[in-house]
């Protein structure tokens, strides 16, 4: 008996030797250079294609991209998938939740003769993937799609916002027709309860056939004015990213502390502050995971969809000057300063 | 075997352990002393190397690469300069290879063991006094996994050196004092106590004497039952075999 | 007559050498404080200054981007942060050039204004230069405390003089961390103690007290009627009664000759001096050598081990940390019978030296392994190691005891593995903060190696085995294993009292408590603190409850609750995760294995002679203590999965629950067998 106990212990050991072993990689054939990414934009280069590019030119991975940019008209996507496959591209690159959406489909309504199911497809600048039906989790999308969500999560905004000066007011103006939008309001909704802060809702008017009216923007910041909140929130929409100048222009002249979700309404607006993904690096996040799938290490299913591992705090110091309201001492310390 | 050796090998021991326990509390004192002090020039260095992080980060926020950082040269050198005890500055890539530099080259060898699994690998930071100097390494977050890389800080030990060797000093002379006093009170003690242990010997061997004498009477609290017993025993037995014991006392000690 | 021969002396030796320890160490440690006390100062001062100038930086940075002075938000959470991550700076302000209070954290702006008022040009002059400020402590009294107070100057771009920052730090408080050595000189205060102690016994034994043991015992014969010789007297101390003696003994022997004519005394033969006084005590001492030695990294060895987890193994903390010490307890269970048929054959020094060796390689080992492997392999070795040396001391034992004395000279044998248990995790937990674990190891080497020349002095006369057949009983080979499987009573409490009661003491106590501890912060010597509460109190309590079992002939129930109170005991740090309910832990694993050890074997051996009398005892007990083995070293294992699945802490309560449902299962079970004649629970 004794010796059966002995054999059992061995046993016992040789089976955890072995377990530690016994890890599967994923038998991915990998691929040479160089490799061919046909990139479908929405509205042209963008700071993102940018850090993309930039990405394997400095790495010196031999790439040729084949860029076409359907100009805001979906409708163009069919033609250049096909485009994509005669090519025999090894990658696909797709910007926006419109183009992700008429490129991959949404989960469950997958037609494999209208959508991408055989070439993989890294897409940026889809600001809620589950949102738009494109994936289920986040871990996998399960299907030949991966991607960068460039939204920083709602609850580190609200700290951002915390950050710069407690508030207990928040005003959010939005385009009420973008679904994205739609949602991050009741983001915000929800976070105004658990936080305890007051959510002031301000959708842009919107005409007959449903799209917002520019003109009555100027009407509708002396409303949030008026109701004088701590601050006023824009967050990822197109429509008031488009017309971003008069927005935070008027905003600023009323002495309105506006913080933004995007790069593009600090860098180029006049919006005080923001926490926000840079473009570029947003890019270069999306390049890494496309470099492994052409590399053969990984296949996208295997990729997670992320953000970035870190966001820029954004300050226009001028802007917190002129309506003289700056920042308190550690975000001073630690934002980027545009000045 | 006399009385004084008897005595040695009862002193030697005692001394012996009173004197190591006198020592390591010493040695106690002094190595909690240096931990305190350690720690305390940790987390003084940390506060500059925290301070670097954050500026080298800010550029690695935006997605560039280690090797990217314009200004990572100037932040490095402006911090080693500032104090004249930093060794040594350098800021590493995801692969370990040192990109920018101030200060003294430094091998791969004097950097601690493990510190690319730990610092690299598993993105903590690294803390040690070694033989030759403080070593700090933190991590430094970018934006890929091939952005990120790390921060190597060494500051020279001459300072803490000094300080423990003042605490020494000062801790010495009250060691050595205390085992002197040990072992003289020691000797002294176990020398006495030793005399008194002979003295009580002495009265049972005298008390034994009078007892096979038949001199003493075997009342009073300071009987010794059991060699009365042991008398008496004897006596017996003799009786018995009907020859009186032989009733002289034994033959000199 | 033993009293006034030995006994007063030997007290008063002992009396004298443990004050003499006791209050050498605490003067000592009274009169380094203030050696070592104003020493940190200087280093604590630069650390104020680095923090000021670093302060100062960052609000001229501010400046810079165009934040006015008055118009700086968020100075107080900013100092309040930097005061929660640094220790040591008891305040932070921010003047104006004239020395007014702008905002101060730490202590309130009204109280600074004063005296920062009035130093201020000083200041000023020397900025930088650490300056003594008074500072009342409260508005009421006239307390007073002093700081030292560094100041570094706000510059707006890098040449206008804007403000000014002040950190300060009472040096009086921060010094009391340092001097707060209390703990580790009480426990290296109480360890010194018993290890002098046993030091103590050995030598007084050897030099003092066993010749005289040895004539007192002679008057005692002679009291019952023997009146042989014993060998002539080694002692100088015990000459002169010696030869009285002799010579009252010559004396009988005399009159039997000349009264009975033949010499029946002439058959006596000489006694041997009894063994048990000298040598078996002596082996007192080897025994505590290598059981501290084993038992100094008991506090830290799951978190050293656990360090070598991540170096790509693919096997998780849990059980890399686990893996090692139950190969040890294996390796150890299962080589004791074939390392005590060795040292029956080779004798019992050689079987402690091999030990010996074994062990310190074993430890030199596990301190310098880079490879986790080879951490494993030097585990196993030590495991060889201590039961070669565990055999080899309880062997002695057995050899020079008959069965009269034999429990006595157990007795000392385990009680010397007691006083180890109870002061070594302690001394390895202050010895780890100072050498680092792997230090450690090779201290606990070096006391193994130090055994061998004692071990060549103890046990050189009489090693070789004199009853093989009680020192193979000893060792327990499972004769009879049939009929013992077949009883029912002592298959259960085998299984359902014993092993969960070792499952529990080396799964919690010597794996998962440093896991725990550690991970709620605490360092190797407090670590090394909680595990002697449990030698502590075992060593208090079992003779309490031994006796109080045997008087009230309860064992079984005291099993039982001993059972339930350990395991209960594991409970509450779900509730309440921190170390104090750890500590109730252990102190309830103490006292609930002090209610049941000596029981048990009570009834293990009762249940033996009732279910199967063919097996002999001592055969049958070595197959209970080698299930008992198995047991213990399953514990670290188990836990090890538990704490995989479940974490440390949840871990903790599981193996409670394990307990509890084997000792009721157990209560349920017996409670509904009949009652045997001479039962089991005849309370």
């Amino acid at each position: 008996m004794r010796l059966d106990r002995r054999r059992w212990l061995i046993a016992g050991l040789a089976g955890v030797t072995t377990g530690a072993w016994a890890q599967t990689k994923s038998a991915v054939a990998p691929t040479r250079g160089p490799y061919k990414i046909f990139m479908i934009l929405f509205r042209g280069e963008t700071p993102v294609e940018q850090g993309f590019m930039e990405y394997f030119r400095v790495r010196n991975i031999p790439v040729e991209f084949i860029v076409r940019n359907v100009d805001r008209d979906v409708k163009r996507v069919p033609g250049l998938i096909d485009e994509a496959r005669r090519l025999r591209v090894d990658l696909l690159y797709v910007w926006g939740t419109p183009v992700t959406v008429a490129v991959c489909g949404k989960t469950g309504k997958i037609d494999p003769r209208k959508h991408v199911t055989d070439i993989p497809v890294v897409f940026t600048m889809v600001s809620s993937p589950e949102g738009a039906g494109l994936i289920k989790r986040r871990s996998s999308s399960e299907r030949n799609i991966t991607g960068v969500s460039h939204v920083v999560p709602i609850d580190q905004q609200i700290s951002a916002i915390k950050a710069y000066r407690p508030f207990q007011r928040l005003a959010v103006m939005f385009n009420p027709a973008e679904s994205n939008s739609a949602q991050s309001v009741a983001e915000l909704r929800e976070i105004s309860l658990k936080s305890g802060f007051t959510l002031m809702e301000f959708p842009v008017p919107l005409d007959d056939r449903k799209a917002p009216l520019a003109s009555a923007i100027p009407d509708v910041i002396d409303r949030i004015a008026a109701a004088k909140p701590d601050y006023l929130y824009i967050g990822a929409d197109s429509f008031l990213a488009a017309n971003r100048k008069e927005v935070t222009e008027t905003a600023m002249a009323r002495r309105l502390p506006v913080y933004s979700a995007t790069e593009v309404m600090l860098r180029d607006g006049k919006a005080l502050f923001g926490l926000v993904s840079p473009y570029k690096s947003v890019g270069q996040l999306a390049a890494s995971k496309a470099s492994l799938i052409l590399q053969g290490k990984s296949r996208p299913q295997d990729i997670p969809v992320e953000t970035l591992p870190s966001f820029s705090y954004i300050v226009n110091m001028s802007v917190a000057s002129r309506i003289n309201f700056y920042p308190s001492i550690k975000v001073a310390n630690f934002a980027e300063v545009l000045s | 075997m006399n009385k004084f050796s008897l005595s040695l090998r009862i002193v030697l021991p005692v001394v012996a352990i009173a004197s190591f326990a006198i020592v390591f509390n010493g040695y106690l004192s002094y190595a909690k002393f240096e931990k305190h002090l350690s720690q305390v020039e940790l987390s003084r260095m940390r506060f500059s190397v925290d301070e670097m992080k954050n500026n080298l980060e800010t550029g690695l926020r935006l997605g560039l690469q280690i090797r990217a950082l314009s200004n990572a040269q100037e932040i490095v050198t402006s911090s080693a300069q500032k104090d004249r005890g930093v060794l040594s500055i350098e800021v590493i890539d995801h692969e370990g290879k040192v990109i920018f530099r101030s200060g003294a080259p430094v091998t791969e060898k004097t950097y601690p063991r493990g510190w690319r699994t730990a610092v690299l690998g598993r993105q903590k930071p690294l803390e040690t006094l070694s033989s030759d100097a403080f070593f700090l390494m933190i991590p430094l977050v970018g934006m890929t996994e091939d952005s990120s890389g790390a921060l190597a800080f060494r500051y020279s030990r001459d300072g803490h050196d000094r300080t423990m060797q003042g605490v020494l000093r000062a801790l010495f002379p009250l060691n050595a004092i205390a085992i002197a006093l040990s072992v003289v009170i020691g000797m002294v003690g176990v020398f006495w106590l030793m005399r008194g242990a002979l003295r009580r010997i002495h009265g049972v061997e005298q008390y034994i004497d009078k007892v096979v004498a038949g001199t003493v009477t075997t009342s009073g609290h300071d009987a010794l039952l059991e060699v009365d017993a042991a008398v008496a025993a004897a006596r017996e037995v003799a009786r018995v075999a009907g020859t009186p014991l032989n009733q002289s006392p034994a033959g000199g000690v | 007559m033993r009293r006034q021969l030995y006994v007063a002396s030997a007290k008063g030796f002992f009396v004298f050498t443990l004050l003499l320890m006791l209050f050498s160490q605490i003067a000592l440690s009274i009169a380094s404080w203030p050696a070592i006390k104003g020493q940190l100062v200087p280093e604590l001062d630069q650390k104020s200054s680095t923090v000021a100038k670093s302060v100062a930086l960052k609000i001229g940075r501010a400046l810079d981007y165009g934040i006015p002075l008055d118009g700086l938000t968020g100075i107080d959470e900013f100092f309040g942060e930097i005061l929660a991550q640094t220790e040591g700076i008891s305040y932070l302000a921010l003047t104006r050039l004239d020395g007014t209070v702008m905002v101060s954290r730490g202590i309130e702006g009204a109280r600074l204004q004063g005296p920062l008022q009035s130093l201020f040009p000083g200041i000023r002059e020397q900025t930088g230069k650490p300056m003594s400020l008074t500072v009342p402590v409260a508005d009421r009294n006239a307390d007073q405390r002093t700081y030292r107070n560094t100041a570094a100057l706000v510059l707006q771009n890098d040449e206008i003089e804007a403000a000014v920052i002040h950190v300060g730090f009472d040096p009086v408080y921060a010094e009391r961390k340092v001097g707060d050595l209390r703990y580790d000189v009480v426990i290296v205060l109480f360890a010194s103690l018993l290890i002098g102690f046993e030091i103590l016994l050995a030598t007084l034994t050897q030099n003092f007290i066993g010749p005289l043991r040895a004539l007192a015992d002679w008057v005692d014969r002679m009291a019952r009627g023997d009146f042989r010789s014993p060998g002539p007297s080694e002692s100088a101390l015990a000459k002169g009664i010696h030869a009285r003696l002799s010579a009252l003994a010559a004396g009988v022997r005399a009159a039997l000759d000349g009264g009975l004519g033949n010499s029946p005394a002439a058959g006596m033969t000489e006694l041997r001096a009894s063994p048990l006084v000298k040598d078996v005590i002596m082996i007192r001492i080897l025994t505590f050598l290598f059981m501290f030695a084993s038992m100094l990294s008991r506090p830290f060895l799951p978190v050293y081990l656990k360090g070598f987890a991540d170096d790509g193994l693919g096997l998780s903390p849990e059980l890399a940390a686990s893996l090692p010490i139950t190969v040890y307890l294996g390796v150890m269970a299962m080589s004791m019978p074939y390392v005590g048929r060795w040292s029956d054959s080779h004798g019992r020094q050689a079987g402690f030296v091999l030990g010996a060796i074994l062990m310190a390689s074993g430890f030199c080992g596990t301190a310098l392994a880079e490879n986790f492997w080879l951490l494993v392999l030097s585990r196993a070795v030590e495991g060889v190691g201590y039961a070669s040396l565990f055999m080899s001391c309880q062997g002695y034992v057995v050899d020079n005891t008959n069965p009269e004395n034999r429990s006595r000279g157990v007795a000392t044998f385990v009680s010397a593995i007691m006083v180890s248990e109870v002061s070594a995790p302690a001394v390895g937990g202050v010895l780890a903060d100072s050498l680092g674990f792997r230090g450690v190891f090779i201290v606990a080497a070096a006391l193994a190696l130090i055994s061998v020349p004692v071990a060549y002095r103890i046990l050189g006369a009489g090693s070789a085995p004199r009853h093989p057949a009680s020192a193979k009983a000893a060792r327990g080979q499972p004769e009879g294993l049939g009929a013992l499987m077949r009883n029912a009573r002592f298959v259960l409490i085998a299984l359902f009292a014993a092993i969960p009661a070792k499952l529990l003491h080396s799964g919690f106590l010597i794996f998962l408590t440093p896991v725990i501890l550690s991970k709620f912060g605490s360092s190797p010597s407090e670590i090394g603190r909680f595990a002697i509460v449990y030698g502590i109190v075992a060593l208090l309590a079992m003779p309490v409850f031994s006796n109080l079992a045997d008087r009230y002939r309860c064992h079984f129930a005291f099993v039982v609750t001993g059972g339930v109170i350990a395991g209960a005991g594991m409970l509450p740090v779900l509730l309440s995760p921190q170390p104090a309910t750890v500590l109730l832990g252990i102190l309830a694993l103490g006292l609930g294995q002090a209610m049941s050890i000596s029981p048990q074997l009570t009834l293990i051996t009762r249940a033996i002679q009732t279910g199967s009398p063919d097996t002999g005892s001592g055969s049958a007990l070595g197959v209970f203590r080698l299930i008992e083995r198995v047991g213990g070293a399953l514990g670290p294992l188990l836990a090890g999965v538990l704490t995989l699945k479940l974490g440390p802490v949840t871990a903790m309560a599981g193996l409670g629950m394990v307990m509890l449902v084997s000792i009721l299962v157990c209560a349920v079970v017996i409670s509904t067998q009949p009652r045997e004649k001479g039962g089991l629970h005849a309370a």
